[in-house]
Formats: C-alpha cells, structure tokens, sequence
C-alpha cells in the first residue's frame, strides 16, 4: 500500500519539478546556475526515491 | 538556456541596445528561505541518521510520534504557499494528505508490525524529505528569476512570482525623474543591499528595485544613463531638419526654445555683446565673434537689441522654432524630462562592462 502511494507522489513531484525546470530553462541564462541546480537536484532527488525503493522492499 | 532564450528575455530588444547591469536581488533573499528550510529538515535529519546508527530504537511509540511530526512540519512547511493558492492546494493534497493518511493508519492499527510501521516511516520521511527539495526549487525559481536590467535606453523589470505569475516591466530612461537609493537596516548595512527608487513623469508608478546590491551604484549607474540619454537626444535634436517636429512627453509637437526663451537667451548674448564692444572700443579685443542674428549694426544697445528680437521673434512666429544646424544659435533644447540635479557625469561608468547581455552571471557592481 505505502509503496502505490508513495510512487503517486513520487509521479507529482516529477510534475512539479518539471514545472520548475522548465522556468529554469527557458528564462534562465546559458552558463549561469540554472543548470548546475537541475543537474544537482535530479541527482539528490534520484538518490532520495531509488533509497525509499529500495527500503520498502526490504522491509515488505 | 540558448542564446536565443537568453536573448528573449529582453521583449522586443531595440538594435543596437546595449545592457549595462543584469541585476538579482542580493542572495540574502535565498538564503533567508533556505535556512528555514533546513531548519525544519535539520531534526528529520537527525532522526534518520539516529535511526540508521541505532535501528532497534525504532519502536511502535517512536514511529507514532515521528509520523506525527513529520505531519505537522509539512503542515508548517507549505503554509508559506499560502499567497500562491494554486500551488499551496497542490502541495496539500500532495504532501500533508498523503503524509497525514499514512500517519492516521499506522495510529488506528496499533497491531500493525513493526516492518509495516517502519515502511510508514520510510515513505513519510521520504515524502518529507522531497517535499522540502521541491520548496528549495520553488524558492530558488523566484529568486534567481527576478531579474533587473538596465540598459542604454530602458530599465526593465523581470518579476517572477511562483512557477505561473511572470510580470515583465519596463520603463525608459526619457521617463526618469528622480532616482533614490537607500539602505535600511543593521543587516542592510553590512551586506550592501538596499532599493532603488525610480521616480517617473507623470502618474505611472514608480519603478522600486527592491533588496538589490550596491544599491548606491546602481542608482549611479541609471543617472549616468539617463545624463547620456538625455544628452544625446539634444544632439540629435540639434540636427533634425526643419521639417520634423519632436514629440513632447505630453505628446504634443516640442518646437524647441518658447518665444520668451528664445528672448532671454537673445538678450544675455546681446548683453555679452555690449561688453565686448566696449572691450573693443578701448582695443582689449580684436573682432570678437558673434552669432549673425547680434551682428547686426543697428542693434548697438540693449533695449534696441529687444525691439530686434521682438521683430525676429514676430517674424518666426509663424513658424517652428527648431534651429537649423547651420546656425550657430545655441541649439533648442527639447529636453522632456526634469532631471536630478546631478552634475553631468560621463555617459557610461567605466568600471561596468559596457556591451551584450552579461550572459550567466550577474555583473560585479563593485
């Protein structure tokens, strides 16, 4: 059960960042932060679920 | 993030506009929100590490109490949305429901086991823990997206407010009136920043640069601007031919100096006449140089010149008072807006870049 509810959320976090990303790319800067904190980001974010994943499936 | 973006940002860019500053606010701002953030996420993250060091801590009451105040933190947490309703009733249901419902499960279902409890916790702290990275984005997009920027001709206004309310603002330099700089505050201070204060013709609002740094420069910076605006529109006024009239601010064709004007500048030249005819007269001055309209001989005196004027000013009645280039009459000046008073400064400070947008980083004000 916590794992269907926890990909729904994880399926509307990617929403919301994509949101965020867009606005990052299109009005932010070549060379500036923008991309640095989109690659950042993902990378915290992937660990983060891929962690969870695996933690619910060890623990069902 | 390709030149061609980077280039949209300014809508209908004029050619041959140059930008001067592309200005943030001071990352006091940010930085402000991002430690709040860690703030609350600071005792979840000691919770997680004390948990993974000593795991047998993790009793029934223990997760009890941490799905509990995970719940009321991400509670905490998107109260700060509230301004923006969209998001705010997005993150709620999306965070503070999910997290709530698995909360109030695990807390009805005492005979829960430990490993169903324990996976309550996981996707709880996960949820948290995602939630408080996607309110980092969400403060960085409207920190980093704000954006001032001032260039030769307009200063432009990029306000970005949540990820759906984008205001874009600008204001031309022949509109400034009054720039005001000021820093409040101990932390002010010491950090630099503070707000310009753009005052403009008319009733248009005026245009604030709020929490920027070096504020003191900046407003330097769109004086200098407007000087070398306002200076460069009196010569190319100086050069257009008879037949164009300019366009005053109220719209109205600008005819250059006013009759009375055009008297008073008439008679202060015939006034430095005079006394140069009396220099010559005891040969301290040797054919002194004068505008044609006082080199006439008739107008000896002061009070002769004035009829001459009145008749000159009688015959140009009729038409517009904009001066040919060839003449040597000082120039009409078809300045429309009232500046400070500042002292000319040069047109462009040396010390900022002039040229192309400053493409991925902000420009050093100091």
């Amino acid at each position: 059960m916590f794992f269907i509810a926890y990909l729904i959320f994880v399926v509307a976090f990617a929403v919301f960042s994509a949101i965020g990303f867009y606005h990052l790319s299109r009005y932010g800067y070549s060379g500036d932060l923008s991309k640095i904190i989109i690659v950042v980001y993902s990378l915290i974010s992937l660990a983060v679920i891929v962690l969870t994943f695996i933690l619910l499936g060890v623990y069902s | 993030m390709t030149e061609v973006d980077s280039q949209s940002i300014l809508l209908k860019r004029e050619k041959s506009e140059k930008v001067f500053m592309l200005i943030r606010r001071h990352w006091v701002n940010y930085l402000m929100f991002a430690f709040i953030y860690f703030l609350i996420m600071l005792p979840v993250l000691i919770s997680i590490i004390y948990l993974i060091i000593s795991p047998s801590s993790l009793t029934g009451d223990v997760i009890k109490i941490l799905l509990v105040v995970l719940t009321l933190l991400s509670m905490l947490i998107i109260s700060v949305l509230r301004q923006n309703q969209i998001v705010f009733i997005a993150m709620l249901i999306l965070v503070v429901v999910p997290i709530g419902v698995i909360a109030g499960y695990v807390l009805v279902n005492p005979d829960l086991s430990i490993d169903v409890q324990t996976q309550a916790v996981i996707t709880s702290l996960s949820i948290f823990s995602l939630t408080i990275l996607s309110m980092q984005l969400y403060a960085f997009v409207n920190y980093y997206l704000n954006v001032y920027i001032i260039t030769d001709q307009r200063l432009v206004d990029i306000s970005q407010e949540g990820f759906f309310n984008r205001k874009i603002s600008e204001l031309h330099l022949r509109q400034v009136q009054d720039v005001n700089a000021q820093v409040k505050g101990i932390v002010a201070t010491f950090l630099h920043f503070g707000d310009v204060d753009v005052q403009t013709a008319g009733e248009r609002e005026d245009f604030i640069f709020t929490t920027i740094p070096n504020p003191y420069t900046v407003a330097k910076q769109i004086i200098n601007l407007h000087q070398a605006h306002v200076e460069s529109s009196e010569t190319h006024d100086s050069t257009v031919a008879p037949s164009d009239v300019t366009t005053s601010k109220d719209g109205e064709p600008d005819r250059g100096l006013s009759l009375e004007e055009l008297e008073a500048e008439a008679k202060k030249l015939l006034k430095q006449r005079s006394l140069i005819t009396r220099l010559k007269d005891h040969g301290l001055v040797q054919s002194p140089e004068l505008p044609p309209i006082l080199n006439k001989p008739e107008a000896s005196s002061v009070d002769e010149a004035d009829n001459l004027i009145a008749t000159e000013a009688d015959n140009d009645i009729q038409k517009p008072a904009i001066v040919q280039k060839s003449e040597p009459v000082p120039a009409p000046r078809t300045v429309n807006v009232k500046t400070a008073d500042k002292p000319a400064q040069p047109a462009v400070d040396s010390t900022i870049e002039e040229g192309e947008l400053t493409e991925g980083k902000e420009v050093d004000l100091k």
